[in-house]
């Protein structure tokens, strides 16, 4: 047996056992273990198959109910009694047994030693220890192919087996019995969980425009309430954060303007209406009147200083022509009080 | 020189325009008649043809008519308003009708007395002086009283 311990490569999904690297227990602890062992399994086998048997018969197993905390033990009787006496014995028995082999081992072992120590029968053995540890190397070195081609007939019988379990099992029925996601879920670290999905390729395979063609945004719209969300705005407050100089800093009015069409502007207004319009409002008629009335009154009154001027000449003409003494004051009369100012009372005439 | 009497030239340039504006008023007076005879017998419309003496007269009752409601109501024909002068009585108040009538009536009886103007010492013609008027230059506007 090697001294450390190894750790055979997995053959497939197949790991052998591992070897142990620690000295064998006492024969007689290995014996009991195993009669242990050997009886426990077979407890149990019994248990399943009686179960099973009972429901192949139509009838609920037999379940022995367990027995109170404060309760008293009874002992079994009949077959039972008689079954159990029996295993009872056997364990006493492989004890027993296992303990006497073992002094009888060690009582050998000193007889051997004492009989084997003469030269001449240790060479004999010496030569049988050699030829046993060449028959041991032999099957080592057979060993890891003995341990793949058990590896490889498990690898197609267990699942073989496992399948045919399966098939008897109904493991919707045995998950949804036996599973408690609640004890699942309080176990998972979903923080770790969710840093393993990978989000951009769940992202990636997304086809958006595939959802937004199911989507009803007409209907999505129409659910919303519209007048109450724009009643709750504060229109003033929104305005008010909204720099409007800034803005207009940022606007192009050239560029603006380069891309307005005047001439089709100008085209789809009605000119003589809109000049109708503006003659109305500014009173064009009457401003041209009272022009044409200053300079009507400027021309007439010019006529009459003319005039007046011409008949104090042919005044002052006619009295040096019969002699008379230049007397204007006399001859025209006496100035009113009122200025002289050429201003007709209602323009032309 | 507002209220001093006014002299010839700017009498007579006055009554040469009262003048033409009587002319007008007898061409529309003679399109007026015709247009009237035109829609009573409008297959048969001729021209009226009035002789000299009967638009001569005519013309001379249009004169008096017009120099009478002018003087009347304003003092001023259309000629007189032009020149800026005002037909008022001896103390400088408007004709009264009648007055209006017998000085329009001499004007167009003897329309050169106005020419007597030129030597009378006060600019005054000779209806003015037979019913003692005068002409004024006046310029401003001026209302006839409000008779209560």
């Amino acid at each position: 047996m090697e001294d450390g311990a190894t750790a055979p490569e997995p053959l497939g999904k197949v790991v052998p056992l591992r070897v142990a690297a620690q000295p064998p227990p006492p024969l007689e602890q290995l014996v009991e273990q195993a009669l242990r062992i050997a009886i426990g399994l077979g407890a149990l086998a019994s248990e399943v198959l009686s179960e099973a048997v009972a429901r192949t018969l139509g009838r609920e197993p037999f379940a022995e109910p367990e027995a109170a905390a404060d309760e008293v033990s009874h002992p079994a009787t009949g077959l039972p009694l008689v079954a159990g006496a029996a295993l009872g014995l056997g364990l006493e028995v492989a004890r027993w047994s296992a303990r006497a082999a073992t002094t009888a081992y060690r009582s050998a072992e000193l007889f051997l030693g004492l009989v084997t120590s003469p030269a001449p029968v240790r060479a004999p053995l010496e030569r049988a220890s050699t030829a046993l540890g060449t028959l041991d190397g032999r099957w080592r070195d057979q060993r890891p192919r003995d341990e793949e081609a058990a590896g490889a007939f498990l690898r197609l019988l267990i699942p073989q087996i496992v399948d045919a379990t399966l098939d008897q099992i109904d493991l919707n029925e045995l998950v949804a019995e036996r599973v408690e996601p609640d004890r699942i879920v309080e176990g998972l670290d979903l923080d770790r969980v969710i840093a393993r999905i990978d989000l951009d390729a769940v992202v990636a395979g997304i086809d958006i425009d595939r959802i937004v063609e199911r989507i009803d945004l007409r209907a999505i719209v129409d659910r919303v309430p519209v007048d109450d969300v724009v009643s709750r705005l504060d229109l003033d407050a929104i305005v008010a954060r909204v720099d409007i100089d800034g803005v207009v800093r940022r606007v192009d009015v050239q560029a603006v303007a380069d891309r307005i069409d005047l001439q089709a502007l100008v085209d789809r207004l009605d000119l003589a209406a809109l000049s109708n319009e503006v003659i109305e409002e500014i009173d064009l008629t009457g401003i041209i009147q009272e022009a044409m009335g200053s300079m009507t009154t400027e021309t007439v009154g010019g006529i009459r200083v003319q005039s007046m001027n011409a008949d104090r000449a042919i005044a002052r003409l006619v009295g040096r022509v019969l002699g008379r003494e230049p007397d204007d004051a006399s001859r025209f009369g006496p100035p009113d009080e009122r200025p002289d100012e050429p201003r007709d009372e209602e323009g032309s005439s | 020189m507002q209220g001093q009497r006014a002299g010839i030239v700017s009498r007579f340039l006055a009554d040469a325009i009262d003048f033409f504006v009587v002319i007008a008023a007898l061409v529309g007076v003679y399109l007026g008649y015709s247009t009237f005879r035109f829609l009573l017998e409008p297959r048969r419309f001729t021209w009226p043809e009035p002789s000299a003496m009967y638009l001569g007269w005519l013309g001379w009752i249009l004169l008096v008519v017009y120099l009478t409601a002018s003087w009347a109501t304003t003092g001023r024909t259309v000629g007189k308003r032009v020149l800026g002068l005002r037909v008022v009585t001896g103390r400088d108040e408007r004709l009264p009708i009648w007055l209006s009538f017998v000085r329009a009536f001499l004007c167009a009886l003897f329309p050169i007395g106005l020419f007597w103007s030129v030597v009378s010492s006060r600019n005054a013609s000779v209806q003015d002086l037979i019913v003692r008027t005068h002409v004024v230059y006046d310029w401003r506007p001026k209302l006839p009283p409000l008779e209560r």
